[in-house]
């Protein structure tokens, strides 16, 4: 799987969490932020959580992961950090 | 908007995303009419315009009115809702009542909390669970990052413990808003 890929499965799940109207501001890609540019939820997170897990099987632990980082890590998390999370999860 | 927002307020309004505009309009509103309630109980006929309250974010994202008092909001779809507390940080959330999936339920709650809310009406339960998790996580400042360390431990009628704090739900409609219980002063 390439980080394309990777990428292409985030946008799509985030558009069936939080509808068409995320692209508004363009396409996501590795430099969009979860919270200043897609100002997802802690709930949408969650659902996001499952939606990996169901593409990528449960070695993709988004929830442990993000709940190791500080809050201003959390706050500026990219989509782009995400991507090398499960690819390194698949590694 | 004139009315609610000053120069400042109004410049970030603006450079907000269009995902998150409504929701920050409502919100902004939302605490400043609760701090306009709250000055108004304590210093009766005490009056003050929505402008003259300056809403600004600290670094980790809770809103703030200057010192004191605290406060909190939330917003979700076309409502928003604002707590005030004169003595303690605090959190208020609000979630719409809807079905989760199971795979939802095993990422966001303990089993300890699902069997906390046998005989209730399950939707309602899961709504009222995460927003108890998000109105403490926004009374430490913290959010949430992994749902099941803020735990219910405890449930009696609407108010929920999570660790030291006593958090109040009431059902509104289709939504369920949970908030930190202001200390006995």
């Amino acid at each position: 799987v390439t980080d394309e890929q990777i990428l292409a499965v985030i946008e799509r799940a985030l558009v069936e969490i939080a509808g068409d109207e995320i692209l508004i501001t363009g396409p996501i890609t590795p430099a969009t932020s979860f919270n200043a540019d897609l100002e997802l939820e802690s709930i949408e997170f969650v659902a996001l959580a499952e939606k990996l897990q169901q593409q990528f099987g449960g070695s993709v632990d988004f929830v442990g992961w993000i709940s190791k980082k500080e809050l201003d890590q959390i706050i500026a998390l990219t989509v782009g950090e995400l991507v090398e999370f499960i690819a390194s999860c698949r590694s | 908007m004139r009315r609610y927002l000053g120069e400042r307020e109004r410049a970030e309004h603006d450079a907000i995303g269009v995902r998150g505009k409504r929701g920050h309009l409502l919100g902004r509103i939302a605490i400043k009419d609760a701090v306009r309630l709250h000055r108004w109980r304590s210093v009766p006929g005490h009056a003050i315009w929505p402008v003259e309250i300056a809403v600004s974010h600290e670094p980790n994202g809770r809103p703030t009115v200057g010192e004191w008092p605290r406060v909190s909001v939330a917003h979700k779809d076309d409502v928003a809702v604002a707590l005030v507390d004169d003595h303690a940080d605090c959190g208020i959330d609000i979630e719409r009542i809807e079905p989760r999936t199971a795979a939802f339920l095993a990422i966001a709650f303990t089993p300890g909390e699902l069997a906390l809310g046998a005989g209730r009406e399950a939707d309602e339960w899961y709504a009222r669970l995460w927003a108890a998790k998000e109105a403490v996580g926004k009374a430490r400042g913290t959010g949430i990052t992994d749902p099941k360390q803020l735990e219910v431990r405890a449930a009696a009628g609407e108010r929920l413990t999570i660790d030291d704090f006593t958090i109040d739900t009431r059902r509104e409609g289709d939504y369920v808003i949970a908030w930190t219980r202001r200390l006995a002063s």
